[in-house]
């Protein structure tokens, strides 16, 4: 797919879509590929914020808008073509107008569809998620899940100064190969304990 | 006629430079990436930055130079005690206060790295990446790169990276709330055409008292020679980039691209961390102290990742 697509529809997601690319989007809105998209895209956020809601969130993920689109262009055209057929002229300024509406109606689905997914069930934060291409070597093995971890307020001189020693192992691994430049080392330089 | 042959072939010309960039192809956010990588090691430049984490803020100078295919740096704390971090290839050495240098004793982790790590690029699986525009920048125009986590296991990124050489100017890291755990951004910077050898030497050579050394990291006299460890929880997206498949192999790195994480297996000793997380701004120490059929051991995860990703990794970590 088109990064662009991909652009203008995580655009739309974030409610940060402009025209052009909502254009560009209506343009494609027949394409299966887009609805997959859109659904995949849902179906992460949904993991990462899950909250509850009365609605389905499986016949939500079924809704296909590319239908209700397509019979609106249909009911458009039609209209234009039988106002040439009267011959009575529509300005130019009457069809801006229709087509601004149409965007504005399939903006207004699209975005009604988004706000709903927001609050879609927390059952999609439990779908078998599955995400292309991992590059993970080890098999994701579950872990049964965790307590919160422990955070450590204080510690004494002897633990600063080991913690130290870790970060300072840690970021002369991270520079092998990390796009991070300096940021490793910048990281224990700032460090205002005891020292290494 | 001289005057009509100058029209054209200024046309021409003009005609040639709109079309050379409108052919250009565009940079997409993985090439601004490697550029940026490529750029933290090749070129020459030294600057003044801050770096703050919560409530600290720190102010150091920076001086980088590749020559010969060697990369040296040297880190100059601005605020508070001196203290530097010099860099030569894989030697580090630290100068503290106390005319005090510490060097890093060499691991054989260090050369285990694989190669494909400095290729591997973060997934678009695991990572939006979207180029946010452009501004000026310390009197430089700078990219933007949004670099946004698609899940609980890795923070996400904003990025100003310098337009003409790729450099990293400033940059964020956030967590999934969208909190900042870190900020980092270039008050000056210069790219001199060289950078002489006086700079990268630390400021007190002269003077050095002491030197020490940090030890690998110790693995228990009495576990079996030919222990070797598994860990069995890998969060989506990582993957390790050292070979430790030799017996006491006991240090291991991982990826996903972007975050790294460091896994140090090594024996109980008394002044060990404490069991539990230990966060320096977006840098989180997990120690869990563990157990299996007999063997006791200690397993502490170091990287920029969340707390319970750390956690989950620690204690999945299982003799094989």
């Amino acid at each position: 797919m088109d990064e662009r697509i991909r652009e203008s529809i995580s655009a739309l997601m974030d409610d940060e879509v402009n025209e052009l690319e909502l254009q560009r989007l209506l343009t494609h809105i027949e394409r299966e590929e887009l609805n997959d998209k859109w659904k995949s895209y849902h179906k992460i956020r949904g993991a990462m914020s899950p909250e509850t809601s009365q609605l389905s969130s499986q016949s939500l993920l079924e809704i296909d808008i590319s239908q209700s689109v397509s019979e609106w262009i249909d009911s458009y055209e039609g209209e234009e073509a039988e106002a040439s057929n009267v011959q009575s002229p529509v300005s130019s300024n009457e069809r801006n107008g229709k087509f601004g509406g149409f965007i504005g109606v399939a903006a207004s689905m699209l975005f009604a569809i988004a706000f709903v997914f927001q609050n879609s069930d927390s059952s999609i934060s439990q779908l078998d998620i599955q995400i292309a291409e991992t590059t993970t070597q080890a098999p994701a093995v579950q872990v049964a899940s965790h307590r919160e971890p422990k955070i450590i307020d204080q510690i004494n001189e002897d633990h600063a100064r080991r913690l130290n020693q870790y970060l300072l192992r840690h970021a002369e691994h991270s520079m092998h190969g990390s796009r991070q430049g300096a940021m490793p080392f910048v990281r224990v330089a700032s460090v205002n304990s005891v020292g290494i | 006629m001289i005057k009509s042959l100058f029209k054209i072939s200024v046309a021409c010309w003009l005609i040639s430079l709109s079309l050379t960039s409108a052919g250009a192809p565009k940079m997409t956010p993985i090439d601004w990436l490697e550029k940026m990588q490529k750029a933290a090691i090749e070129e020459d430049y030294m600057g003044t930055f801050v770096f703050s984490r919560g409530d600290m803020t720190s102010s150091m100078r920076i001086v980088h130079r590749y020559k010969n295919n060697i990369e040296e740096e040297r880190l100059t704390q601005l605020d508070g005690e001196m203290g530097e971090i010099v860099r030569r290839g894989k030697e580090v050495m630290c100068v503290l206060p106390g005319n005090r240098v510490v060097k890093l004793k060499e691991d054989k982790m260090s050369n285990k790295v694989v190669q494909a790590f400095a290729n591997f690029m973060p997934n678009h699986a695991f990572y939006e990446l979207e180029l946010k525009g452009h501004h000026r920048l310390i009197d430089r125009s700078a990219i933007n790169l949004a670099v946004q986590a698609r899940d609980a296991h890795r923070y996400s990124y904003l990025l100003s990276l310098d337009k003409q050489t790729g450099l990293l100017l400033k940059s964020s890291l956030l967590n999934a709330d969208g909190a900042s755990l870190e900020n980092f951004q270039y008050a000056d910077i210069s790219f001199p055409e060289t950078i002489p050898d006086e700079e990268l030497h630390p400021i007190k050579e002269g003077a050095i008292v002491t030197h020490e050394y940090i030890p690998p990291v110790k693995s228990d006299q009495n576990w079996p020679s030919h222990m070797m460890w598994s860990i069995n929880w890998i969060p989506p997206g990582y993957m390790q980039v050292n070979q430790a498949d030799e017996p006491g192999d006991n240090v291991m790195l991982f990826s996903d691209g972007l975050a790294t994480y460091s896994v140090f297996i090594e024996m109980i000793e008394k002044d060990l961390m404490p069991e539990g997380a230990s966060m320096v701004g977006a840098t989180v120490a997990y120690t869990a102290r563990l157990e299996s059929n007999d063997h006791h051991y200690s397993v502490t995860v170091v990287g920029e990742i969340p707390p319970m990703t750390a956690m989950k990794v620690a204690e999945s970590v299982k003799p094989k």
